[in-house]
Parts: structure tokens; C-alpha cells; sequence
């Protein structure tokens, strides 16, 4: 049996959504900036798509933006908003624990003269709204804190946080890139917001930035002047079509989809907790996300034996070819042991996943830990 | 990482990972990687009558044990003393030269016969 447990990495395109995005590829070709009718009917699908994905994040469609992704979106989001309104420099507040596309990000303006404050979080991944309003400066312009983790899957506190950052005028950007499709986003919490298709179903190669209508950005990429000029290139029309779908259909599914993996992953943790010596990293997790280590054996030892046995699941810890070893700075900034950090697999379920997959997996699961523990 | 059958056979059904009576033993950490490997010989009359292996680790280090045992039991002391880091990647079917943590098993190897002949 293969099983995929790793969706916080991809997830599978739903058949439905595929079909409809074929559809945009051999029917609905047009350019959506050509003024024909071939033209027309894919910017009208291109429309359609941003009012179903306004819709479901409680915003208006002048306020999305699509882009080729996650990375891209947080890239436009920060140096956009940096570029237009503060240039000459200014304090930005974000966290240990964000992905590399807004950490990276972070780092290239720190080199160019900006200060940032990187939070660190709970020993559980949490980020304390307290901190942040501590790390608020008289300068500070900026903020980005992650809406999910994508290692842990904790959920941050966006809501405390986005009352203090507009209690003192700071705008707020959240790479929401794990929690669309997961749970229910209100985005006018936040000013920029950052998401990606093939999180959710939907195909690779498409995202979208939320921008709040009082916030200016400045494109970062100039050519045609695509997307209010924001961001230039040819209309990706059945990216934005396949992530409508996928959304749609989420939303129709949702309370069923969301019962079955809350009782999946109560299952898994049932049988972990049937072995010894185990930890599960962080806590006010989503319900698709199970971090857990085992005292003893390497992460990458046992993902390694799950993929032999069909099991795909990840993990951030490895020896690394003439590098030596990589490990999890969302782990390491949570001040958690060494054989946590080094025993850590990411374990994420996809709406997709059956009972029969789950008890497979249980099973494998706790025969490798066993084994691996006789060795 | 894609690795050959034999490496997944010595990591999925390591045949030496037991417990076994010895008559020598060596552990070697390399505590940056967080991989441990103990080998145990049973040495008579200078034959490696029986040999085990204990490791935390690596994939590689894991599979590496495995084979380091298979490749010396039964043998003459004085035919592995000149065992290398090639004759064990040879055995694993693995050849990314970048990880060596594939040594620490040798090691141990090295330090039983040093300790063997002293």
C-alpha cells in the first residue's frame, strides 16, 4: 500500500478541479488581456476565480492578487510595501519560525540597512502577542507572522496580534500559505496575506496576495503591467480557475472533511501513545499536522523506513551530503533537545486519506519505532 | 534520497543486529551527526566467529553497520585488517562520496583489531 502523508509539502490536484483546469488549457486558451472574445471568456473565468477566492477569505476581489505562489506573494508583500511607503529604511518585526521565503526576505533587508526583530517562539511554537508588542518600536513599519506553521502546524495568535499591530499602526502581512483550505481565514484581519494553489488542491505554479486597499505596494517585476501593475506576466487563467474550484469545493466539504481528520489524527496520536519515549512538537496544532519524535531514532531514519514500506512523510532533520547536518530552525528556536530536533517526522494529512491508509500507517509506524529501538 | 536495492536491504533487514556473545567490542560516536555504532566479535583462534552490531543513526550508518558485519564474519582476523571505506561502499551500493558517516562502523572495526593485537 503507498500512502501520502505529507501534504503540507503538496497536495494532490482534486480529479474535479483538474478536469477544469484541462478545460482552460484546450477550451479556454484565450489571453486575458486580448481584447477578442477568446480573450474575454478567460478573463471572465479569471474574474470569476478572484470573486470566489475574495469570497472565501472575507475580502473584496480589487483586493486579490494572483501571483505564481507562496515565495512570490511574500516576496511582492514585504519588499513591495518596504519599497513603496519606506524605502530610506525602518524596524520590521517577524519570527524564528517563518518560512525560508519570508526568512530569506527578512535577511536581504537587514543586509540593505532595516532592523529586524526576529520573535522567537514557545517551547510549544507559539508566538506570544505579548512579545510582539514588546518588539514594537517607534519605527517599526512592518510585520509578518506566519497564520500556521508549516513544520508544527501550530496556529499563531493572528487575532491578538492584528488588534496590536492596528492599535499602533503597524501593517500587518501573514504567510497564510498552510491555512487556506485548512481553516477558515477572515483576511481583513491582516493587510497582505500570501497563499499558494498547490497547498490546497489546486495546481503548482499559482498563489495569491491578499492586499488590503489602504495598503500601497510597488511591483518588484515590471513588464506588461498585468494585475493593476502590481504584478506583470501573462494571466495564469487555469491556475486562478483551478484554485477557485478547489476552493468551492473545500467549502462544500469542509465540516465532513474536517470530522474525518480530526478523528484521524486523534487515531494516530492514540497509537503513538502507545509507545514510549515520544514527544509531539508543539501544541494548538491545525488538524492536518502531527510533529512527533522519538528518543533514539533519527527522523530521517524513520521517514526513510516509512518510504520503504509506502509511506511518504517528512522530515527537516538530516545528514546532508557535504554539508553535514541540516536541522529545523522552527525546532531549534523552540529550545527543544537535540534528539527531538534530530528524532522529528512531519506527519500530514490530505482530505483524501481513507481509514484503511491511516490503520496501514499506525501499524507501520509503530513497528519501525520498535525495531529501530532493537537495532 | 534515491538509494539502491542492496542498501535498502541491508537497512530494512539487517541479519546482525543481535545480541550475541563477544569477546570484544568498540563504540564509535560522532556526536555532530547524532550516530552511534557498537560492533561486538566473538574472536577464536584469530576467526571472527560471530559478529553483531548496536547503532543509532543514519540510514547510512545503519546500513553501513550491517554491512561492515556481513563483509568480516567468518574471516580471518589478519584478512580484515586491510577492509577500507571503498569495499564498504562497494557492499552497500552506495557511492555519494559527500556522507562519511559511513566510517564509523569501520572504525570500530579498526579499533577491535588494534585493541586485538595489543
Amino acid at each position: 500500500m503507498r500512502v501520502y502523508l505529507d501534504h503540507a509539502a503538496t497536495t494532490p490536484v482534486f480529479k474535479e478541479v483538474a478536469q477544469e483546469v484541462f478545460k482552460v488549457f484546450t477550451e479556454n486558451y484565450g489571453n486575458a488581456s486580448s481584447s477578442h472574445s477568446h480573450g474575454e471568456e478567460a478573463r471572465q473565468l479569471y474574474e470569476q476565480a478572484r470573486g470566489i477566492i475574495a469570497n472565501h477569505l472575507n475580502v473584496s476581489p480589487q483586493e486579490i492578487f494572483f501571483t505564481s505562489g507562496g515565495t512570490e506573494s511574500d516576496n511582492i508583500a514585504i519588499m513591495g510595501f518596504l519599497k513603496a511607503n519606506f524605502p530610506d529604511g525602518g524596524h520590521i518585526i517577524t519570527t524564528q519560525i517563518e518560512h525560508p521565503a519570508v526568512l530569506q526576505v527578512a535577511k536581504y533587508i537587514q543586509d540593505r540597512g532595516y532592523d529586524v526583530t526576529y520573535l522567537k517562539p514557545t517551547s510549544e511554537g507559539y508566538i506570544r502577542p505579548d512579545d510582539f508588542e514588546r518588539a514594537i518600536r517607534k519605527n517599526t513599519v512592518l510585520a509578518s507572522v506566519m497564520w500556521v506553521n508549516n513544520e508544527t502546524g501550530v496556529i499563531q495568535p493572528i487575532e491578538e496580534i492584528s488588534t496590536i499591530a492596528r492599535n499602533r499602526g503597524i501593517v500587518l502581512h501573514s504567510d497564510a500559505v498552510q491555512a487556506v483550505g485548512k481553516i477558515k481565514i477572515d483576511a481583513s484581519l491582516v493587510h497582505l496575506l500570501s497563499a499558494s494553489g498547490h497547498k490546497f488542491y489546486a495546481p503548482k505554479g499559482c498563489g495569491f496576495l491578499y492586499v488590503n486597499k489602504s495598503v500601497k505596494l510597488d511591483p518588484i517585476i515590471y513588464g506588461g503591467g498585468h494585475e493593476k501593475g502590481l504584478r506583470s506576466g501573462t494571466e495564469n487563467v487555469p491556475g486562478a480557475h483551478g484554485m477557485a474550484v478547489a476552493l468551492s469545493i473545500i467549502e462544500r466539504n469542509y465540516s465532513d472533511w474536517c470530522k474525518k481528520l480530526q478523528s484521524f489524527k486523534q487515531k494516530i496520536i492514540d497509537g503513538i501513545s502507545h509507545l514510549s519515549e515520544y514527544h509531539i512538537n508543539g501544541s494548538r496544532t491545525i488538524f492536518s499536522h502531527i510533529n512527533v519524535s522519538f528518543k533514539g531514532i533519527q527522523g530521517e531514519t524513520l521517514a526513510t523506513a516509512l518510504d520503504l514500506r509506502g509511506v511518504s512523510v517528512s522530515t527537516a532533520s538530516a545528514c546532508s551530503s557535504h554539508h553535514g547536518t541540516s536541522r529545523s530552525h522552527v525546532l531549534d528556536a523552540m529550545g527543544l533537545d537535540d534528539w527531538i530536533v534530530n528524532g522529528a517526522i512531519r506527519i500530514t494529512l490530505g482530505y483524501e486519506n481513507t481509514q484503511e491508509e491511516i490503520d496501514y500507517f499506525v501499524q507501520v509506524l509503530c513497528e519501525e519505532v520498535k525495531r529501530f529501538r532493537n537495532i | 534520497m534515491a538509494y539502491s536495492e542492496k542498501f535498502k536491504e541491508l537497512f530494512m533487514h539487517p541479519r546482525h543486529a543481535q545480541e550475541i556473545e563477544y569477546t570484544h567490542t568498540a563504540e564509535v560516536v560522532y556526536p555532530d551527526h547524532g550516530d552511534r555504532v557498537r560492533i561486538f566479535m566473538r574472536i577464536e583462534n584469530y576467526l571472527i566467529k560471530d559478529v553483531a552490531f548496536k547503532a543509532s543513526g543514519c540510514p547510512r550508518v545503519i546500513a553501513a553497520s550491517e554491512a561492515v558485519c556481513r563483509l568480516v564474519n567468518g574471516k580471518h582476523i589478519d584478512s580484515v585488517k586491510m577492509l577500507n571505506e571503498e569495499h564498504i561502499r562497494h557492499e552497500m551500493e552506495f557511492f555519494d562520496k559527500g556522507f562519511d558517516c559511513i566510517r564509523a562502523p569501520l572504525e570500530a572495526l579498526k579499533k577491535i583489531i588494534s585493541r586485538f593485537e595489543s
